[in-house]
């Protein structure tokens, strides 16, 4: 599938986060979630649950390299604080 | 007949779930003349609770296919007919995995009980079918004593719980062809519903059936959590463990601990040697899957966060495999995502118990007479009184409660 090794910086964070929820909730409609409103809490909007947040940090760290601890997913709640966050951990 | 030959057996519709009387064929995935090895994906079979992949559990060759995509078939309908070799037929019969109990890769059983095996290896008991039933030819001794082996199409009745006809759904035992393509992906909003119904009829049948009984208990599981969260921090998210697992690992461990729990009721209670554990899945937009994690008390905690991880996400796009359909002996239940305390549980038949878990949260304990904050979770045994006392489900928590206070058997390889 993907390649083991961190892809260098991507430009877009967005994307990631995107294609990362819909990876693993492959029932979500992309185009919907594209469409949110960038300060709705995702996991309200999708009903998304533990084992997918665990699966998205995953994903994430797949696609970039940034390992997003525990102690953090709370960062990870909408689209807008999901996507500054990555920004603020992107490897130097 | 084609039976004259003991090396031409049938493939035919296994009970994927006990809530499942019929299935309807999304397609072949192989054709008449290929040869297939044992776990390989044959067809895919559109039921209540979601699409299955079905597999084959012996070697062979495709020799006739006997229902079209679209058609409904009841559950033992003959679906193909395979040409096996007779060595591989005595290689199949003689496997372990033969029988309910599944094998010691936790597959689901499904052996061929031919001439090279004229009685399953174990007892079967009569309400855990064989995830996939190969059926031999008439005349072998096996055919009448298997659960689920018979030639007949009609599903034994002590094997398959017919639901009430639905809007949907009739319990015709005669297959009716439906000549709607049964195209992937459509009609969500049906499939949902009949989803719904099933449960619906199953969870009247446990009331209707089922002497409940509950029981709760606090379980302290700070020590657990600390473990956890420390285990966490150290490993990169693909190989973090949730809380959910570390529960479902406990209750597996806990209910080989004190077996009273684990089985099903037919005519009396059919202990299981394995905890084939049953786990409810939340359908996003609601509906509930159990798909089942079997011979779970031979999991380590980090093999059953890898099979729960794989079966949820399964669940949710849709597309078990007939080892999530492995007929269960407990199962579990856990509201502890959302905002629920403590949860006390329908059991699904014929199980005899469910376990619940509630929230996750810091409370004030009592200890040696002081106030103290600790980690609590609320756990509650649905039990069947028929089979289950109160004394041996509070013994039940009570191991469940040791296995949780012991973080350092958590990582315990087996």
């Amino acid at each position: 599938m993907s390649t083991d090794a961190p892809t260098s910086e991507p430009a877009d964070y967005r994307a990631v986060i995107i294609e990362s929820i819909c990876k693993v909730a492959p029932d979500i409609d992309t185009a919907e979630l594209e469409a949110t409103d960038q300060d709705e809490v995702l996991a309200d909007s999708f009903e998304l649950d533990s084992m997918d947040t665990l699966n998205i940090a995953a994903a994430v760290y797949e696609k970039t390299g940034i390992d997003i601890p525990e102690a953090d997913y709370h960062h990870l709640e909408t689209l807008a604080s999901f996507e500054a966050y990555l920004r603020s951990n992107a490897p130097s | 007949m084609a039976a004259e030959t003991a090396r031409l057996i049938d493939f035919k519709l296994p009970s994927l779930g006990s809530d499942m009387d019929q299935g309807t064929i999304i397609a072949w995935r192989v054709a008449v003349g290929d040869t297939v090895a044992k776990g390989d994906v044959l067809l895919e079979v559109d039921t209540e609770k979601s699409d299955i992949d079905v597999e084959v559990w012996h070697d062979g060759v495709i020799a006739e296919i006997l229902v079209e995509p679209g058609q409904e078939v009841p559950v033992g309908a003959v679906l193909a007919r395979l040409t096996v070799d007779a060595d591989a037929a005595a290689d199949a019969a003689a496997e372990p995995g033969a029988g309910p109990d599944g094998g010691p890769d936790g597959r689901p059983g499904g052996g061929l009980g031919g001439e090279a095996a004229p009685e399953p290896a174990e007892p079967v008991t009569p309400t855990a079918a064989p995830a996939v039933v190969d059926a031999v030819p008439e005349r072998s001794p096996a055919g009448p004593a298997r659960a689920g082996a018979s030639v007949d199409p009609v599903p034994d009745p002590r094997l398959v719980y017919w639901p009430s006809p639905s809007p949907s759904s009739t319990a015709s035992p005669v297959p009716p062809v439906v000549t709607t393509p049964a195209s992937k992906g459509a009609a969500p909003t049906d499939r949902a519903a009949r989803r719904q119904a099933a449960v619906a009829a199953l969870m009247e049948r446990a009331n209707r059936e089922i002497p409940h009984f509950h029981l709760a208990r606090d379980l302290d599981v700070t020590d657990a959590m600390q473990w956890l969260e420390a285990h966490n921090a150290s490993a990169p998210p693909p190989d973090r463990i949730l809380p959910a697992a570390v529960l479902l690992w406990a209750v597996a461990q806990a209910a080989h601990r004190q077996p009273a729990v684990n089985g099903t009721w037919s005519e009396g209670a059919q202990p299981s040697d394995h905890v084939q554990l049953g786990v409810a899945v939340h359908l996003r937009g609601g509906g509930l899957v159990t798909p089942v994690l079997p011979a779970a008390e031979e999991m380590t905690l980090g093999d059953l966060m890898g099979g729960l991880r794989d079966m949820v996400g399964r669940a949710r796009a849709g597309r078990l495999n007939s080892s999530d359909t492995t007929p269960a002996t407990l199962t579990v239940t856990n509201v502890g995502d959302g905002e629920a305390d403590a949860v006390f549980g329908v059991i699904r038949p014929p199980q005899l118990g469910l376990v619940g878990f509630g929230r996750i949260a810091p409370r004030a304990v009592v200890i040696d007479g002081a106030v103290v904050p600790r980690t609590i979770v609320t756990a509650t045994l649905s039990a069947d009184h028929r089979a289950v006392n109160g004394h041996a489900g509070a013994a039940f928590l009570d191991a469940l409660a040791t296995v949780l206070s012991n973080p350092e058997e958590f990582a315990h390889e087996h």
